[in-house]
């Protein structure tokens, strides 16, 4: 009996240990990026919520795959983002910005024709960009 | 024949380890107490360090008639560049409000003449001592890359300046034109003029007073916190290293650091946890979560847009 009252107690306190630690980035999103069909091997994609909310950027690895983070935590927040990507190339000069590598229309939201409805959990969303 | 005599009191080895169990426990509970005490007194006195620099930038323009601090440019850009772009910064003009007349006196003899361009203003050989002086009011303490001067700032490279933690606030303008990753929609102003904020290299173009500040001195940032080891462009008393732009949301680091990835690393952010200080226009200083609204965060960083804004 007494065994049993102390394991409840245990229990409930690391239960509220565990409280403290919950991450509250419910989703977590990833996916792969191509350009005309090959993968884009760098830049970020960005994720820009409609509404209000924050904003989350996945950057593009060698193999054209990417997972988001907001801030230094990996996930993102749950709602309707609307999507932009961009790769640069190197910069001529330290203060000349860097070449796009990717068409300008990615890099507007309002041209880029990239939305992602995210859920909670895990998400894929693949982006296929056009020269 | 047991002796009585040589039964002593002693520890046994359990009761020992129930003392070191014990002692360890209370050493595990103690010490993130102790660092987050550590850590709000390093924070205490950032705060203070931009609540004296925002202090001087008000002693400066009570005594200059209202005008702000001023940046001089680099070079030949924006709607009316002048003749002679020193590249002095902004907070050289407040140095003397810091105490720091002598050291404005260097940059007064032999910085403020000349093209940067050229190897004349800050640029020029009589200048080196006084761009590599560490001043400890523009380091905060939670940085330790900020202590040393560095040889791989922009338009730096191979020469030792001193860096600074604090930043002009630019307003919410794009870096790097088009090539910028985040999503605000103010277009780059900072090779131009005409900025949202407050400071940017080319501000002697647009004689930013303190009437200019339309959305009220409380609802408008004057500085922010910055990372050098996070940005390239951090040098202390140059017009290109004092400034960064609230286009990013507040903490946003690249984890390891691309300081040379301008155009999405001129932005704000700190070490203490989960956020960073701003001094506002009318002196005060607050700390923001990064938390924050974007848009709130991007509306608090314009002087006349006329955004309806309240702090959290």
């Amino acid at each position: 009996m007494l065994r049993s009252r102390f394991s409840c107690l245990l229990l409930a306190l690391t239960w509220v240990a565990a409280l403290g630690c919950g991450s509250e980035l419910p989703s977590t999103v990833s996916g792969k990026v191509t350009l005309d069909g090959a993968p884009l091997t760098k830049g970020t994609v960005t994720f820009a919520p409609q509404g209000e909310g924050r904003i989350a950027y996945g950057e593009i690895d060698s193999s054209g795959n990417y997972t988001v983070r907001t801030l230094n935590d990996q996930g993102m927040q749950v709602g309707e983002y609307n999507v932009t990507i961009i790769a640069t190339g190197e910069a001529p000069a330290s203060d000349i910005p860097p070449p796009l590598l990717t068409p300008a229309k990615y890099a507007n939201a309002q041209t880029s024709g990239f939305t992602a409805s995210v859920k909670p959990g895990p998400n894929t969303f693949n982006f296929a960009l056009e020269k | 024949m047991p002796d009585v005599q040589l039964r002593r009191r002693a520890f046994t080895l359990v009761e020992l380890l129930v003392v070191i169990a014990i002692i360890g426990i209370l050493v595990a509970l103690l010490l993130p107490a102790v660092q987050s005490a550590r850590e709000a007194a390093r924070r205490m006195q950032c705060a203070n360090n931009l609540k004296q620099m925002a202090l001087a930038v008000h002693n400066y323009q009570t005594a200059m008639q209202g005008q702000m601090p001023i940046s001089s440019g680099y070079g030949a850009e924006g709607s009316s560049p002048s003749a002679q772009r020193s590249g002095k910064g902004w907070i050289v003009c407040i140095l003397p409000y810091l105490e720091q007349q002598a050291l404005y006196d260097i940059f007064a003899e032999h910085g403020f003449k000349g093209e940067f361009g050229s190897g004349g203003g800050i640029k020029s050989a009589n200048c080196r001592g006084a761009m590599k002086t560490n001043l400890p009011m523009l380091k905060c303490p939670s940085d330790p890359s900020s202590k040393q001067t560095i040889t791989t700032q922009n338009q730096w490279e191979g020469i030792e300046v001193a860096t600074t933690n604090y930043k002009g606030v630019l307003g919410d303008g794009k870096m790097g034109g088009s090539a910028s990753i985040h999503p605000s929609p103010t277009p780059d102003c900072h090779n131009t003029n005409g900025c949202p904020g407050l400071f940017y290299r080319n501000n002697y173009q647009d004689n930013i007073t303190i009437d200019s500040i339309k959305d009220g001195t409380t609802n408008t940032f004057m500085i922010g916190e910055d990372i050098p080891s996070q940005n390239q462009h951090s040098a202390a008393f140059y017009c290109n290293g004092d400034y960064a732009s609230c286009h990013a949301p507040l903490n946003f680091m690249y984890n390891p650091a691309q300081p040379s990835n301008w155009p999405n690393t001129i932005s704000f952010r700190s070490l203490h946890p989960g956020g960073a200080h701003f001094a506002l226009c009318d002196g005060s200083v607050r700390y923001l979560s990064d938390n924050i609204n974007y848009d709130l965060y991007r509306g608090l960083s314009s002087k006349s847009r006329g955004e309806i804004v309240t702090l959290p």
